[in-house]
């Protein structure tokens, strides 16, 4: 069984959950961009109403810090990287002989408001992901791609809802390779570069065979582009999600 | 008055007759050689008619797969035809589009034929595609998930189902599309005792409701007592054609299990696999 990641739709019946996709995006979008130009004080409201959010809804906060550990290591390298190239007050110092490197308060300012603006974003991805039916998520980039030219919007549509999909599957499948390689002792093997093509070449082998025959899956089906349209569906609340999120980025920006 | 309800029944009685006798799928000397290891199915002519249990049986590599994936037009011969109802389903668009809808495919490999990210939309994907009215998708999906045992699990993810339930989803996917012909690759592969019988029963089910099903196996105990006819390949040649009954002393020449009862000698030499 493949195991259901951070981002994976969790079944609920929470006012999230039965909201209009089409409210949704358009929720997210506002708070992203309000998130981006945000304050020490809008990020505080954000934070709090996200986690309330993440309360209602049902999400448990461990698994979802656990959930994020590549992520945590990123944050770790912005917030360093900020820390030690930004110029300013010096926190302090670091004698590596030749070099010299200094920590400044600035830097370190700087790097947490733009790992905390990240935090809030991903914290918001992972509220839309998880609430967000992967059929009203299809709709959603259908409706998102439609006025873009040149973009088929329903084939975007099912590429995602695929992806998403599959994302379990093809985690598996990496799980499936690693142990297998582990299993006969490839962990011996230290040349990084070589690990990697070792993981790789199986790994991709069996992602394109799964897409062979899910391919053939989907031509037996009569697969076709323009099948039955599905509507969208409205919970009636979402004029006070439009609301209740036009204020908050207001606050947010003002703050 | 009486009498005339007779006739209309008479007749009624005789036309279902005469759509038993008549070849749903003609298969007319199919031929399909893989460039790179010249292996395949060779020369594979026989017809199917409705109503009937097939079993194809062959070893490993015998061209089982091959053959079925030519049933849908999933392949395309390098000679020969495949007929549904009397026309070639390579024949036009519209005619393999039928060929698709009319002969239900359940493959080896459950984990990749599911489309859908919950067990609902999955079922929902084939009536979708066939374009039909929400309410009518709606109902003919209820019906198979319920009938599968399936809708108490119809908002969850594909992926955390266990190998039996995705063998049955794969299996509602296809009847939600109303096929006459359901072609089954290894239906038992990976599947533990109950969900085994499960599964026979189900198959059992879907011959009684008319359905012509054609299933796959090198293990044929667990279906052969149901089925009418066996169809036996290896090297990709047809090698016999004919009824279980008369086939079952035979099947070992050909790399295939004989079933326990038959090689013990009990009378009759096929028995239901549960018994
Ligand atoms: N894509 C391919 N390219 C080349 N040769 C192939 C390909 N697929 C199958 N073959 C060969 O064709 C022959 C028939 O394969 P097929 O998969 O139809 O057998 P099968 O009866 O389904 O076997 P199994 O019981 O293992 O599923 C095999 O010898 C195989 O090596
Ligand atoms: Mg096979």
């Amino acid at each position: 069984m493949a195991q259901l990641t951070l981002l994976t739709y969790r079944r609920g019946n929470t006012p999230l959950f039965n909201l209009d996709v089409r409210c949704k995006v358009i929720c997210l979008g506002m708070m992203t961009i309000s998130g981006g130009m945000a304050g020490w004080h809008g990020l505080a409201l954000l934070t709090v109403i996200l986690g309330s959010l993440f309360h209602i809804t049902g999400l448990s906060a461990g698994s979802t810090v656990r959930g994020m550990v590549f992520f945590w290591i990123l944050l770790g390298i912005i917030l360093l990287t900020r820390s030690l190239t930004t110029p300013g007050e010096a926190l302090g110092e670091l004698d590596l002989g030749m070099v010299k490197i200094t920590l400044s308060r600035e830097g370190v300012a700087q790097g947490a408001m733009i790992c905390w603006r990240f935090i809030c974003i991903m914290l918001l991805g992972i509220l839309f992901s998880t609430t967000t039916n992967p059929s009203d998520l299809k709709l959603a980039v259908e409706w998102l791609v439609k006025p873009v030219p040149f973009i088929p919007e329903k084939r975007a549509g099912m590429m995602v809802a695929l992806f998403v999909r599959f994302l379990p599957l093809i985690l598996h499948r990496a799980k499936e390779v690693s142990d297998a390689q582990g299993s006969r002792c490839g962990a011996l093997q230290k040349n990084p570069v070589k690990r990697i093509v070792r993981m790789g070449v199986p790994l991709m082998n069996k992602i394109f065979l799964s897409a062979d025959r899910l391919a053939d899956a989907m031509e037996s089906r009569c697969y076709t582009e323009d099948s039955t349209k599905r509507d969208f569906k409205k919970s009636g609340s979402e004029i006070y999600f439009y609301g209740a999120s036009s204020l908050l980025a207001a606050m947010m920006i003002l703050l | 008055m009486k009498l005339a309800i007779n006739w209309r029944h008479e007749i009624e009685n005789g036309m279902q007759y005469l759509k038993m006798l008549e070849n749903i799928l003609e298969i007319k000397n199919l031929t399909h050689i893989y460039p790179d290891t010249g292996r395949g199915i060779k020369n594979i002519s026989c017809s199917l008619k409705r109503g009937e249990f097939v079993i194809v049986a062959g070893g490993n590599g015998s061209g089982k797969s091959t053959f079925f994936r030519h049933l849908n037009g999933l392949m395309k011969p390098i000679s020969g035809q495949v007929l549904l109802h009397g026309e070639s389903i390579n024949s036009s668009a519209s005619a393999l589009r039928m060929a698709r809808q009319r002969v239900g495919m359940i493959f080896q490999d459950a984990d990749c034929q599911i489309v859908g990210s919950t067990v609902y939309e999955d079922a929902a994907f084939g009536p979708e595609n066939l374009k039909l009215p929400l309410r009518v998708i709606h109902q003919r999906v209820k019906d198979v998930l319920k009938r599968l045992d399936l809708w108490h699990l119809r908002n969850q993810n594909p992926a955390t189902l266990s190998g039996g339930e995705k063998r049955s989803l794969a299996i509602a996917g296809v009847l939600a599309m109303e096929p006459e012909v359901i072609v089954m690759d290894e239906p038992c592969s990976n599947l533990d005792y109950p969900a085994t019988l499960n599964l026979l029963s189900c198959i059992k089910e879907l011959h009684r409701s008319g359905r012509t099903l054609v299933i796959a196996t090198h293990d044929i105990e667990k279906v052969i007592s149901m089925a009418t006819r066996m169809i036996i390949l290896e090297s990709g040649e047809i090698r016999a054609d004919g009824s279980p009954e008369h086939l079952v002393k035979e099947v070992e020449k050909f790399g295939i299990r004989e079933p326990c009862t038959s090689k013990l000698g009990m009378v009759p030499a096929i028995m239901p696999w549960h018994s």
